[in-house]
């Protein structure tokens, strides 16, 4: 892809790679808005997230995308679900769902999503 | 206007299988709903939620809605709501959303420099004393993704 400009325009479309950029289970940080968003495969759906942490700013999206943690049917127990559908901030470890940008934990808590479509085996965020 | 996210737990007693659940998705899918939903055999039967996007802002009447909705896809009685939450698409609702969650009330204006956003969040001085501004700022511009200026009138 051609080198991008510190910051893409806002309320427009852009191409932001290709899919195959972006294989499942991983993503790229791309400059949008004030602090960038980053773009998720998580199997096979394309997210865009802000990457700014609610809690106290920290850079979300370096942080690592794993499940959420429930309590299991077995006793005393607990089971990581939904793998990889969820990222942590590296300063803290508060965790967000990729698709909404949302915690249970804090509901008055949201973080900027974007949507994002795929055309022509490219990946097209509306800023 | 928002978008909230209801999540739903269908089956907190565990005692319905993986296929009724996968179906009473499916209902919901195909009366066009926004769904989000596991792999249920993956999930323990007692955590077996989903999660409903839908338009309005009244979180406790979308919640009744949702388990109602839930329990009809689903043929049996059951389903309870769990808490609710909003999705941000960095509109001027989104932002007194997250100033109303904090439980104060605000004015919005937007500016640009450069193509770089400025958003003013004007709240009244005495009601600021009650919620820490950092706190506050710092789920503004999460929310925006903008840079956000909080002013007290």
């Amino acid at each position: 892809m051609a080198e991008q400009p510190s910051s893409l325009p806002r309320g427009r479309e852009h191409v932001v790679c290709t899919e195959d950029e972006i294989p499942p289970g991983t993503h790229k940080v791309f400059p949008i808005g004030r602090h960038g968003v980053g773009v998720y495969n998580v199997n096979g759906a394309f997210y865009a997230i802000a990457n700014y942490c609610p809690h106290e700013g920290g850079p979300l999206c370096t942080g690592r995308v794993h499940g959420r943690s429930v309590v299991s049917d077995a006793p005393g127990g607990a089971s990581v679900i939904r793998d990889g559908e969820f990222v942590y901030c590296p300063w803290h470890q508060w965790g967000f769902e990729i698709a909404t940008g949302t915690t249970a934990v804090k509901p008055e808590w949201s973080i900027r999503t974007y949507p994002v479509r795929v055309l022509d085996h490219k990946v097209i965020v509306t800023a | 206007m928002r978008t909230a996210v209801i999540r739903v737990n269908l089956n907190p007693a565990g005692d319905l299988p993986d296929d009724q659940l996968a179906a009473a998705v499916e209902d919901l899918k195909s009366s066009g709903l926004e769904v989000i939903a596991p792999d249920f055999g993956q999930v323990p039967a007692h955590s077996r939620e989903i999660e409903l996007l839908l338009p309005g802002e009244d979180t406790a009447a979308l919640s009744a809605w949702a388990a109602d909705r839930c329990a009809r896809a689903l043929g049996a009685p059951g389903p309870v709501a769990g808490a609710a939450t909003f999705l941000s698409r960095g509109t001027d609702e989104d932002a007194l959303g997250v100033v109303s969650a904090f439980g104060l009330t605000a004015t919005v204006e937007r500016a640009w420099n450069n193509d770089q956003e400025i958003v003013t969040i004007t709240i009244p001085r005495a009601d600021a004393r009650r919620v820490p501004e950092s706190r506050l700022h710092t789920a503004l511009e999460a929310a925006l993704n903008a840079e956000v200026r909080l002013l007290y009138a």
